[in-house]
Parts: structure tokens; C-alpha cells; sequence
């Protein structure tokens, strides 16, 4: 079949080139008659039943292409002083219907040019003539052929062929007789057999029928007011009159594409109810919504939002009809109407932002509407549309939709995963804008709602690790943003959090609880700043046992961590108590870090980066009492000697020297000590290996930081230096990575003394390297 | 390597870490966030503790060349605890700085840089903005991005923008107290 119709096609193709081609050729030698003839020839396939719709418009406009050829010569015709009339009747002569109808509209579109006669009376007489085309693919395109032709010759206002040759109203009413004729023929293309490639074919021709409404649409006549009272009335008759769903969906979709949107605000009322109770069931009434509802958004935001709201109340309008859809027990299938909903809502938080009363009425209106389905009902697309629901007015009111009492409602008609994207969306919402989580009942809505993130529910799916983790750290993003002046109150919000957490299991408790524990850090700070605990529940003790405890809880599955997280506790609880009234608690929490790193900690390069840690901070704390800062100091000074490499050992040892001389000690006695144990060591070491010589110059390095402070005896540092120039030669003699380490190490250790010697600093005019 | 770098306008460096996201901060703040966008500097100095992939990944996205030290609290195996960069005369050496005892102890650094030979010690963990010239060298410190806790009563956002010329460091320091702050220090190259 497909061949045939490309064969039927080819074929008429070129019997209208051949003929225009003598056509043409008659013109230049102003042989009418001929042309005539030619131009008759070739309109005749036309005639045709052979093509498909599709096929006969590629004919169509091959044919109406060289119709302009001889239009253009009537016209030179007219200016050579023929009679219109006389041509107008001679071009009747043509022997078949189609090709004289043709015709005749091209004379009459010329003749209407030369304004001999009123352009109405012309117009009207070519209607009545084509309606005898009653096929209704050829009757479609001879009256596409008329409208082509005589657009541009109608009467309108301040056109001139207004007057004698009518007004706007007649204008009007002849496109509206095209429309309505065009229309039926259209509908009876359908048929009975073959229905979707009936309505295939009818798409294919659906500009034909469009081009009317497109010409009623750029009539200069046509004001607000006469497409209230004359122009719009007319279009719904043919709407509601054809009871044919493909044309009523089309009309509807181009009177509302090809009107300004001005217009559409004045006639809502009556296009929604028209959409709402007078189209037929199988038409997509949603998007014809979801359509109007766009553009009219994009006009509201673009123009001056008061006339929108005051003159007309659009959002109500869109609701009765919405509403009355849902309740109507229509065949409007539960997805559809989901749509319509999302779409909605956008178009309401995009034209009546920070409205909650209307998102929340909106809301309801979706409740109702899933609560009427079954549970099988809610297909992938349908719960996409919800979780579209519960996220969209997100961006726009926040926290404050946690509020609206429908919300929770909606969200139990999802399964887990869709839940859970919903969670997402709000935790991103609220990090994302920076909101602040100062209010305990919204962070109790909050909370009820992430809980797909924060426990493990009943319908729970696995999730890939990374996703996991994501999720989980957006939680304890969250946790950051809560604050209150009233420092009671931002301790109970915290609290909220914490016992949520709680719930959770450990491999969340990874990521919330430190984030909750920082937050508690904090929280400690602000106390502090305000002049200490003001109430029950901010004493610092309750929350440095809860703290104390929730780093327990972590210690069992990452003790690395759980230790990272003590010697932190430890600056917090300095920061605050300097008067060392936690002493025996700082004290444990100390004692805690050292049995972790000796019993949980097994990697050696792990353990010596995490003692130096250790050791720093212990130099930076004053809030425990000398006598047991010095047994957790002499602990963690007996974990260096206990390192795996020698080295390792002499320099642990070495460094554990800070912790007794610092800001706010200053044992000379520990330092002295540290430096024999480093020093015996080192001298243990060194037999064997040459490339020791490096430990003993750090440890001369670490005796001129404390020059200026502790007192060292010369001998003590001449035995160093004197071990230093002993094995310095070996230890340099291969150039290998080592070697270089020491040479430099060394060289800058002789120009830092080079140069305190310079300052005249007296401890060092006694060093000789 | 070009024989001059033009003095009017050189090279640009952002030198940022401390994010500590998600565990002591929810995000960078918006004020940093509007200043820090694509194409603005040609290198990215991060002295550790990001926090997480997301905010890693967006630190790539500021420059072609961005440049990571491992922090105390980060958990990624391909970054390295030391780094080394050399821009045009200037000898870069990055260390996040928990490592070092006693930590932000300015000796200490001085003498982790000397065995590193380098000019500019970048380096963190404090979360306090500093920068200190110590004999011919100097160490820069950018602070806490997101403020998080750092062990002090308080603490501030901040970062800091290097302009490179051959003959000087132009060192910009933004803090975020209440608005944004921008002081400068010049650092002239000594070797």
C-alpha cells in the first residue's frame, strides 16, 4: 500500500508540473484561454481519491504554489483593463467542479482587490459555491484554498474593505462559517473502520482547521469585547456542537494558544466550565488545564501581579472546577488527575507564593483523592507525582508546609523508597535555603518526617553505600542549623535530634552522632559565653555524661574515631573549665583515650600519627589537676616507648616533652627527663645503623626549642653533638633518599644556630657544629 | 615558565579547609559561596578535613588545578598526608598539620618546612586565619571555612586568596564576621 500511494503521488506530481509548466508558458504568450485550460488540467488532480491525506496535502501545496502564478497574472489582467466580471464568469466555464471552484476563489480574491464590489458580497457568494465540495478531504482543502486565498480581503476594522464591503461582523461570521464547515468535514474523516489511523491521518491535517482560529485571532476588530460577546460564543457552539473528542481537544487547545492571555483571564469562568462539563470523556481535559494554568502563570509573573489577584479570582476558579472534576465519578483515570493536581499546586506557588491556606486546601484536595483509590492504584508514575506533591512547595515555604496538617496524610500512600526520596528532598530543602530549626514543634514535624532516614522502618529496601552515606550525612547537615537564643530551648531541640538518634542503629550512629556531638560542643560554647549553665537542663555535667556516652557507643565499631572525637571533648571541656571542677572526669576521658589507642588500634603508622595528636592536645589542657595531668602525661609518654620502630620511640618520647612544658606547665624536671629517655634510645639504635644519626638531630633541634626556657647541662648536649659529628660521614656517604633527609635536616640545624649566635643570644655562644 | 610574570596581575590561588561537613558544620556560608565560583583562580590549595565527597567535588570544580592534604577527619585513601607545588619562583608545601607536635606551634612548622625546603608552608587544623613570616619563610594558615569548632572559645569563617608574582605573595584574608572582611598582607620572596 505504502508503495502504491508514493507511485500515486509521483505520478500526479508530475502531471501538475507538466501542466503548469504549459501553463506558464500560455501566460507569457497571453494566451488566457489555454492557461485556462492548463491551470483546469492540472486542478483536476485534485480530484483524486487515490492519496492519503498526507499525500494529497504535498499535492495541495505543489498545486497552490503555481495557482499563484496565475493569480499574479488576474491581477496584471485587471490593471490591463480586462473586466473582472468577464473573467469572473469565463473562469466558470471549466468543465469539472473542482478545478472551476479553484478557480473561481483566485478570480474572486483578485476581484475583491480591485473593490468594484463589497468584499462581503464576494466572500459569501465563494462560501455558498464551495459547499458543494462535500468530500471531506477535498471540501477541507478547497476551503484551506479559500482561507489562504482571502485572508487578507476580509472586512475588517480599519482594513480597506471595510464599509460598503461590510464590518467586523461580517468578517467574523464568514471565518466562523469556514470554521464550522471545515470542522464537519474534518469529523468525517474519522469514518468507522480503521479508527487510529483515521485520527492519525485527521492530526496530520490539523493546521488547516487551526488556520481559522489563527486568522480570528489577528482580526483587528476583535477587541476583549468582541471576543467575550461574539467571537468566543461562536467558537464553543462548534466545540460543544461536534461531540467529536480529537477536534474539541484541538479547538479548545488552539483558541487558547492563539488568544492573548488577557483574554483568557476575562473568560476563565466560561472556559473552565466548558472544559469541565461539556466535552466529551475521552477528552484530555487535564492538560488543556495544565496548558492554561502554564501560560497563565508566565503572564501573572511577567505583568503586575495585583490585577491578577484583584480583578478576578483565578485561583478559585481553577479550583471549583478542579474540585468538581475529582468529585464527579468521571472516567478520568487516577493518574490524570494526579497530574492535574502537581500542576496545580505549581501553578499556585508560583502565582500566590507564601499562601499556605491555599497549598494546604490543595493538599486536602489530593488527600481526598487518594484516599478514594485502592492500594494497587498507586503505579510508579502515580507515587512520582506525590513525592512531585510533598517536594514542590518545599522551595518556596520550607519548613512552614511541616505544618500543614494534610501533609502527613499524603505521605503514607508511598512505599518506603518514595518515602525516603521525599525525606531527601526536605533535608536538602532545609540545608539548601539555611534554615534555622529554632521551633520544637516544627522540629518534632521535621523529625516525623525524615524518619525513613533516621530508622529503620518496617518496609525498608537496602541501599547502596554511597547513597547511604549521602543520605545519612545530609541528616547530620541538619543538625548544625539548630539554634536559639534561649539556650534552653536549643538544648531540648538538640535533645529531639538525640533521641532520634538513638533509635537509629549503629551504622548510622556513624555519621549523626558526631555531628549531634559537635552540636553539643557547641552548644557548651554559647553557654559559656553567656556566664555558664542558667538552667537544669544546660548543666554542663548532664552534658558531658551525654556526651561521654554517645562516644561510647561509637567506640565499640570505630574506636579510631571515637578516640578522635575524646581528645576533641577534652579542648571543649577546657574551654569551659578552666577551674578543673571536672577534673576526675576530664581525667577518664583521658585515661579513655589511652586504653583505646593501646587496646583498639592496630596499625603502627596509624598510632604514631594519632599519639602525636594525643600529645598535643594534652599540651593545650588546663583544666586537670597537676598530679593527674602528670600520670595520663606519663601514660601517654610510656605508649611512645612502646612504638613499633625505634625511632618512632626516641621521637614519641622526645615529643611528650611538650606535654610538661607548655603555657600552663612548666615541669623542668618531666623535659630533662624526656630528654634522657630520648637520648637512650637513640643511643641503643644507633649501633647498627649509621642513618640513626637523623633521630639525634632532631633531638638537638628539640633541645635548642626549649634553650631560652629549661635548663640543660653542656655536657648532656655535647655528647649529642659529638655522636652527631662521630657518624654524620657514614651516614652521608651513599647520597641515598636518607642521606639527603639528614644533610638538609642538618644544615638547617647549623644556620638556626648561626644565627641565634648572631642575635647574641647567650645560651648558644657555647655551641660549636 | 615564563622569564617575567607581570607585576600588575598574576596568577590567583584560593587556600581553604577546615569544612568539617557534615560533622561541625551544615554548609559552607552563603556570603563564601556567592565569592567562590568556577574560573576565578587558578589554583585551589585544601589543607584537609573536607568531610565529604560532595563538597571535595566541588572544590574540583573551582579550578583546574586543586591541590588536597589529608585532614585528621578525612577518610579518603588517594590523598596524600604532604604535598608539594612549585608556582612560578614559589615553593608551596602543604600539610593539613595535625601531625605536627605540638600543633600549630610556629617552630614546629618552621622546621617541618625547612626539611621540606619550601618558601610557604600551607597548612590548618587551628581554624584560625594566620599568617606569619618566620625568618626567610613564611606560614599560612586559612582558617575554618564553615566556622566549625576548633577547640577555642571562638571561631570565624575564613579563607584566603593568593595572588602570585615573582617577586611577592599578595595574601587577601577573608573572615565572615556578621558581613565579609578582606585584609592583605604582602609577602616579598626571600631565598
Amino acid at each position: 500500500m505504502e508503495e502504491d500511494q508514493e507511485k500515486y503521488l509521483e505520478d500526479a506530481r508530475k502531471v501538475v508540473k507538466e501542466q503548469a509548466y504549459f501553463m506558464r508558458a500560455s501566460l507569457e504568450k497571453a494566451q488566457l484561454k489555454d492557461a485556462l485550460r492548463y491551470s483546469s488540467a492540472m486542478l483536476s488532480e485534485l480530484k483524486t481519491s487515490l492519496l492519503s491525506p498526507r499525500n494529497y496535502y504535498i499535492l495541495f501545496m505543489q498545486v497552490f504554489d503555481e495557482m499563484r502564478i496565475l493569480e499574479n497574472y488576474f491581477k496584471e489582467e485587471y490593471r490591463r483593463g480586462r473586466k473582472m466580471p468577464d473573467l469572473y464568469e469565463s473562469v466558470q466555464h471549466a468543465t469539472y467542479v473542482i478545478p472551476r471552484l479553484y478557480l473561481l476563489i483566485t478570480v474572486g480574491s483578485v476581484f475583491i482587490q480591485t473593490h468594484e464590489i463589497g468584499a462581503k458580497v464576494i466572500l459569501l457568494d465563494l462560501l455558498e459555491c464551495i459547499k458543494a465540495i462535500q468530500h471531506p478531504l477535498r471540501g477541507l482543502f478547497i476551503r484551506y484554498y479559500f482561507l489562504k486565498l482571502c485572508k487578507d480581503r476580509l472586512p475588517d476594522t480599519g482594513s480597506e474593505y471595510e464599509g460598503t464591503g461590510g464590518n467586523i461582523d461580517d468578517a467574523i461570521e464568514i471565518i466562523i462559517r469556514n470554521l464550522s464547515e471545515m470542522n464537519k468535514l474534518w469529523i468525517r474523516m474519522q469514518g468507522s473502520k480503521d479508527k487510529s489511523k483515521r485520527e492519525r491521518e485527521r492530526l496530520d491535517l490539523k493546521v488547516t482547521i487551526g488556520e481559522n482560529v489563527t486568522r480570528l485571532s489577528n482580526l483587528e476588530g476583535v477587541s476583549l469585547d468582541t471576543y467575550k460577546t461574539k467571537v468566543l460564543p461562536k467558537i464553543i457552539d462548534i466545540i460543544t456542537s461536534s461531540k467529536d473528542a480529537i477536534s474539541q481537544t484541538y479547538l479548545m487547545d488552539c483558541t487558547i494558544q492563539a488568544f492573548p492571555d488577557e483574554y483568557h483571564l476575562q473568560t476563565l469562568q466560561e472556559l473552565l466550565k466548558v472544559c469541565t462539563t461539556q466535552l466529551e470523556p475521552t477528552v484530555d481535559i487535564k492538560n488543556i488545564f495544565i496548558n492554561l494554568m502554564g501560560r497563565l502563570a508566565d503572564f501573572a509573573l511577567n505583568n503586575d501581579m495585583g490585577t491578577f489577584n484583584s480583578e478576578v479570582d483565578i485561583y478559585s476558579m481553577f479550583k471549583q472546577n478542579i474540585d468538581k472534576m475529582l468529585d464527579s465519578n468521571s472516567q478520568i483515570e487516577f493518574k490524570n488527575l494526579l497530574d492535574l493536581q502537581v500542576a496545580f499546586l505549581n501553578f499556585t506557588l508560583r502565582c500566590y507564593p507564601n499562601n499556605s491556606e491555599y497549598v494546604n486546601d490543595i493538599l486536602k484536595s489530593c488527600c481526598r483523592l487518594c484516599e478514594r483509590q485502592n492500594e494497587t492504584d498507586f503505579t510508579e508514575e502515580c507515587q512520582k507525582n506525590i513525592v512531585k506533591f510533598l517536594a514542590m512547595p518545599l522551595d518556596t515555604m520550607s519548613l512552614s508546609i511541616l505544618t500543614m496538617n494534610e501533609y502527613p496524610n499524603l505521605m503514607k500512600h508511598l512505599p518506603f523508597q518514595k518515602r525516603r526520596q521525599v525525606a531527601i528532598k526536605i533535608c536538602q530543602a532545609v540545608v539548601n535555603l539555611n534554615q534555622v530549626i529554632d521551633d520544637l514543634k516544627i522540629t518534632g514535624e521535621l523529625l516525623k518526617f525524615i524518619q525513613p532516614l533516621l530508622i529503620t522502618q518496617n518496609d525498608y529496601v537496602e541501599i547502596p553505600e554511597n547513597e547511604f552515606e549521602e543520605e545519612q550525612q545530609l541528616v547530620a547537615r541538619t543538625v548544625h542549623l539548630v539554634q536559639n537564643g534561649d539556650l534552653a530551648i536549643h538544648n531540648t531541640i538538640l535533645q529531639q535530634f538525640i533521641a532520634k538518634f538513638q533509635q537509629g542503629e549503629i551504622n548510622r550512629q556513624k555519621y549523626t552522632y558526631p555531628a549531634a556531638i559537635f552540636a553539643l560542643f557547641r552548644l557548651i560554647q554559647l553557654i559559656a559565653a553567656q556566664g555558664g549553665p542558667q538552667t537544669q537542663e544546660t548543666q554542663y555535667k548532664g552534658l558531658f555524661e551525654q556526651i561521654r556516652g554517645l562516644i561510647e557507643v561509637l567506640q565499640g565499631h570505630f574506636p579510631e574515631l571515637a578516640l578522635k572525637l575524646n581528645l576533641n571533648f577534652l579542648l571543649c571541656i577546657n574551654i569551659v573549665d578552666q577551674a578543673q571542677e571536672f577534673d576526675e572526669f576530664s581525667y577518664d576521658v583521658g585515661t579513655q583515650i589511652i586504653t583505646i589507642f593501646q587496646d583498639e588500634i592496630g596499625d603502627s603508622n596509624v598510632k604514631v600519627v594519632l599519639l602525636n595528636q594525643i600529645m598535643s592536645t594534652f599540651a593545650k589542657l588546663n583544666c586537670i589537676s597537676g598530679e593527674n595531668f602528670d600520670t595520663l602525661a606519663g601514660n601517654a609518654t610510656q605508649q611512645a616507648a612502646k612504638l613499633l620502630k625505634k625511632n618512632e620511640q626516641a621521637i614519641g618520647v622526645l615529643n611528650s616533652a611538650h606535654m610538661f612544658y607548655n603555657d600552663h606547665i612548666k615541669n623542668v624536671q618531666r623535659v630533662q627527663e624526656c630528654f634522657k629517655k630520648a637520648i637512650k634510645i637513640a643511643n641503643q639504635s644507633i649501633g647498627n645503623n649509621p642513618k640513626f644519626v637523623y633521630v639525634f638531630i632532631q633531638i638537638l633541634n628539640k633541645y635548642f626549642y626549649f634553650f631560652e626556657q629549661v635548663e640543660f647541662k653542656d655536657a648532656e648536649i655535647q655528647e649529642v653533638i659529638k655522636m652527631i659529628n662521630e657518624k654524620l660521614p657514614k651516614a652521608l656517604s651513599d647520597n641515598d633518599e636518607q642521606s639527603k633527609k639528614i644533610k638538609i635536616l642538618w644544615t638547617a640545624t647549623q644556620e638556626l644556630v648561626r644565627e641565634r649566635k648572631r642575635r647574641s643570644i647567650q645560651a648558644y655562644q657555647q655551641i660549636n657544629i | 615558565m615564563s622569564e617575567y610574570y607581570d607585576e600588575e596581575f598574576g596568577e590567583l590561588g584560593l587556600v581553604i579547609g577546615d569544612f568539617n561537613i557534615p560533622q561541625r558544620a551544615a554548609d559552607l556560608p552563603p556570603q563564601f559561596k556567592d565569592l567562590l565560583v568556577p574560573n576565578k583562580v587558578q589554583y585551589v590549595f585544601c589543607t584537609g578535613n573536607v568531610g565529604n565527597r560532595e563538597t571535595a567535588d566541588w572544590l574540583k570544580t573551582l579550578s583546574g588545578n586543586t591541590h588536597f592534604v589529608k585532614g585528621d577527619f578525612d577518610e579518603v585513601k588517594e590523598v596524600p598526608e604532604t604535598k608539594v607545588v612549585q608556582i612560578g619562583s614559589w615553593k608551596m608545601v602543604m600539610v593539613h598539620g595535625h601531625q605536627l607536635v605540638p600543633f600549630g606551634d610556629e617552630e614546629s612548622q618552621y622546621t617541618f618546612l625547612k626539611e621540606m625546603e619550601g618558601d610557604v608552608l600551607i597548612t590548618g587544623h587551628t581554624g584560625v586565619a594566620k599568617v606569619t613570616a618566620v625568618e626567610k619563610k613564611y606560614i599560612i594558615n586559612p582558617g575554618s571555612a564553615t566556622g566549625g569548632f576548633n577547640g577555642q572559645q571562638t571561631s570565624i569563617p575564613s579563607f584566603l586568596i593568593l595572588e602570585f608574582k615573582k617577586e611577592k605573595l599578595q595574601v587577601f584574608i577573608y573572615t565572615l564576621d556578621g558581613e565579609v572582611k578582606i585584609d592583605k598582607q604582602e609577602l616579598p620572596l626571600q631565598k
